[in-house]
């Protein structure tokens, strides 16, 4: 692509640049961070950045494949702090998955879904606390149903 | 202060329908994310062309001039300040209330091709539109 004056400030050239930290909100993450070389058309006097229609799809799935990598680490990390505090057959039963999911998520044969992980962080904030709360939470649940 | 819009609004929604804009980063893109049901590119993308399809005359606020450094003249833009029909809140945001709306365009030649640059945000601080009208803010960005 051609460069082109700012539009923006009217001072500077855009052209496609790399750099680093920057980021964009995606999906529930508040900041996502773009891979170094990848170039957007970015004006070198003010720094605003413009994205087309092309740039777009592409960039979006960047962000895809970068958020699924974040999923991905953020699971393997909760279940590895959550170990320490629940057996992972017990997790999966107080979480409602299947035997042996927790493990493939683990090695990375299953893509978490986001509501997962977001469960899975939770606990791992404060796994001997949260855990017990779990099993409190659905002996309660269960007892309240009996009752109603 | 100009009474009409530097930039033909059919050819912004033209180029807007044939999908040939640029959207800014910090003014545009960052900030509606953030209210979107479709929080992706593509989602602000559809967003930003729903706003500018919905366009009427009678939401053109101002001009801004901006002094150009590398060649003479300015930098044109156009200013409307506009409130959104419920269907498009209700398809594209987060938040039906969300009707006040903020853009700032301008189309240039890049590369061969005409693109108008769009900034898009909640609309802050009551604008008073050329037809006489004041339009007022009915949400805040923190909302």
């Amino acid at each position: 692509m051609k460069t082109f004056e700012c539009p923006a400030c009217g001072k500077g050239r855009v052209a496609p640049r790399g750099g680093k930290g920057r980021s964009f909100p995606y999906k529930q993450v508040p900041a996502l961070e773009i891979a170094d070389d990848f170039e957007i058309p970015t004006c070198d006097a003010c720094g605003e950045m413009f994205i087309g229609a092309i740039l777009a799809k592409k960039l979006d799935a960047h962000l895809e494949r970068r958020y699924a990598r974040l999923l991905a680490a953020a699971v393997k990390s909760a279940i590895k702090k959550i170990a320490e505090h629940a057996r992972q057959q017990e997790l999966e039963q107080l979480l409602g998955l299947s035997h042996g999911y927790l493990s493939k998520l683990r090695n990375g044969k299953k893509e978490p879904s986001p509501a997962l992980v977001g469960e899975l962080m939770m606990l791992a904030e404060n796994p001997r606390k949260r855990v017990v709360e779990l099993r409190r939470h659905w002996a309660a649940a269960g007892a309240g149903s009996v009752a109603r | 202060m100009a009474d009409a819009p530097w930039h033909s609004l059919s050819e912004v929604k033209a180029l807007g329908a044939a999908d040939k804009f640029d959207l800014g980063v910090t003014s545009a893109t960052k900030r509606i994310l953030p209210h979107l049901l479709d929080r992706t590119l593509d989602g602000v993308r559809r967003f930003a062309k729903a706003v500018v399809a919905q366009l009427r005359l009678l939401d053109f606020a101002h001009r801004v001039n901006l002094p150009r450094k590398l060649g003479k003249g300015f930098v044109v833009h156009d200013v409307y300040a506009t409130r959104l029909g419920d269907a498009i809140a209700k398809a594209h945001l987060e938040g039906t209330y969300k009707t006040t709306w903020y853009v700032k365009l301008t189309i240039i030649s890049a590369g061969g091709r005409r693109v108008f640059v769009l900034s898009l945000h909640c609309l802050m601080d009551p604008i008073r539109r050329a037809d006489g009208t004041t339009l007022s803010p009915t949400w805040k960005e923190s909302q």
